[in-house]
């Protein structure tokens, strides 16, 4: 039923190996992300002009380098960027080097998802926190960022799903993982069933990650009554 | 005492200027409850917003206790702040914050221990009656509830100044009645000088000691509630007032029979 070749890459913990790379790429490439989107969708949303602490060039000049970011293909991007790994890891082949990749295309997209999460928290709450003599730090941390979680998290789930979409591409340039399984044993060696193989382990991976996703959301949340809101 | 003197405001859009407040002179006197009315954009909000300066006025000056705060810096402002409460139509309470955290949030905003901060949260609370509602959330809460909540937040540092921008506005009649006795009853007990925001005559006539009637970014009239009653000299006021009268005649009898009740 099996071809040799699955059944060989299974018994060899190939597979195996390639799920568990795949889950950390993405989970490293994101926390990385993260470490340096977060920020920057921060500084984003208080520069705006409705913003709490309006810089009008900075948050253009900053929308800029995201948009530009944002608006070049992955696949192009990583090529372009396989000097820069280089300089950072100094190798432009290998998970480290696919890692910098995901962080340079991940961030801009991070630093979006965080700025249009804090965009929908409500301005009163912002203004009332204001009236109370909170300045801007503590408006941040104790009120943009804690009001916003719920949605910060949904954000975060959508992007690792989009990341490990860009990992599985990284590795078929040079990294590893199920996207480098598929295309290397699956597509190249004319072996189908391995293809679809790492499409149904990819997409079990996506709707975990998504399912703890939102049940993080949702348990956090107090805006509803049911899960931990209630007393 | 808060005092506006000249007070201005011009909000500048992409392609008109709007004038908000022109040239608005009010002293409010410690101690007092004092109404401001007007009808939907006559700058009531914007006025409120001035005393705070959360918004910052494009001419004329803002004295509290005698300090011209449109001079003050940055870190003087925050402390001003600190000593005006204010609320809101819409509460504006912190959604993913339980009650307690909501009241105890001004405290940590300037730094007060957190087990003093809880201490005097609960004898906030207990002052608006919802003492045993101090783990729930917000969205767990009526609207009275909630605006109760806002209030307990907005004296959790003892100020001098509570503002009040159409609190009652969101709520019904039953609920509006008692919200505005507990504001009462925290200008009597607690010395509280109060600023009420309203475009509802009845607000002003329940609670309020003077009342400044706003029209089109100016002050049409000023003076004690009873006198603009009985007496409205501005087109204004009458507009505003005489329809209400009928109601509030009614609403008079109706809450001495309901003392009767009692
Ligand atoms: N941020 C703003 N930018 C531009 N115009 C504004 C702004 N805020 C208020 N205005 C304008 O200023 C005027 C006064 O508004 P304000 O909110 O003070 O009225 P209000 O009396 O509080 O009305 P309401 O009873 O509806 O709350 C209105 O014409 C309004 O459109
Ligand atoms: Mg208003």
């Amino acid at each position: 039923m099996f071809s040799e070749m699955l059944v060989k890459l299974w018994e060899n913990g190939i597979i195996q190996m390639g799920i568990w790379e795949t889950i950390y790429m993405t989970v490293l490439s994101s926390l990385i992300a993260y470490v340096i989107g977060l920020p920057l969708g921060v500084i984003l949303h208080i520069t705006d002009a409705e913003g709490i602490y309006p810089l009008r060039w900075v948050n253009r000049i900053l929308g800029l380098f995201v948009n530009f970011f944002r608006s070049i293909p992955f696949i192009i991007l990583m090529v372009a960027m396989l000097p820069v790994a280089k300089l950072i890891v100094g190798v432009s082949l290998g998970n480290r080097a696919m890692i910098v990749m995901l962080v340079i295309a991940a961030s801009p997209y991070v630093a979006r998802m965080v700025e249009s999460s804090l965009k929908e928290v409500n301005a009163g709450v912002i203004e009332a926190a204001q009236s109370m003599g909170a300045n801007n730090f503590q408006l941040v941390w104790k009120v943009l960022l804690p009001e916003a979680k719920p949605s910060l998290i949904i954000g975060s789930v959508i992007s690792m799903v989009t990341i490990l979409g860009y990992s599985a591409m990284a590795s078929t340039i040079g990294g590893t993982g199920l996207g480098q399984i598929a295309i290397s044993y699956g597509h190249q060696r004319f072996n189908p069933d391995v293809t679809w193989c790492c499409v149904i382990l990819t997409v079990i991976i996506v709707q975990v990650i998504q399912e703890i996703g939102t049940w993080i959301a949702h348990k956090t949340d107090k805006r509803y009554s049911g899960g931990s809101a209630v007393k | 005492m808060i005092e506006l003197r000249h007070l201005g405001k011009i909000y500048k859009t992409a392609n008109r200027e709007i004038v908000a407040l022109e040239d608005i002179n009010l002293s409010v006197q410690d101690g007092e409850i004092f109404g401001i009315i007007g009808l939907s954009g006559a700058g009531k909000s914007t006025l409120v917003r001035c005393v705070n300066l959360l918004e910052k006025p494009s001419s004329g000056h803002v004295f509290i206790d005698g300090e011209d705060i449109t001079e003050f810096d940055r870190k003087s402002l925050l402390s001003l702040r600190r000593s005006i409460g204010m609320i809101f139509q819409d509460f504006n309470l912190l959604e993913q914050r339980s009650v307690l955290r909501n009241v105890t949030f001004p405290l940590e905003v300037s730094g007060v221990k957190r087990a003093a901060a809880r201490e005097r949260a609960m004898e906030l609370l207990k002052l608006v009656g919802l003492s045993d509602r101090a783990e729930s959330f917000p969205s767990q809460l009526s609207g009275g509830q909630k605006q109760r909540v806002a209030i307990a937040r907005a004296l959790a540092t003892n100020p001098k100044y509570l503002l009040c921008d159409e609190a009652t506005s969101a709520l019904d009649p039953n609920t509006t009645r008692s919200i505005l006795e507990l504001l009462k009853r925290i200008n009597q007990t607690l010395g509280v000088t109060i600023v009420v925001i309203t475009h509802e005559m009845k607000v002003i006539y329940q609670i309020c000691d003077r009342v400044a009637v706003l029209d089109q970014s100016r002050i049409a009239e000023e003076g004690k509630v009873s006198d603009v009653f009985a007496d409205p000299r501005s087109e204004i006021a009458r507009e505003l007032i005489l329809p209400e009268r009928i109601g509030i005649s009614w609403q008079k009898t109706s809450s001495k029979e309901q003392q009767e009740e009692v």
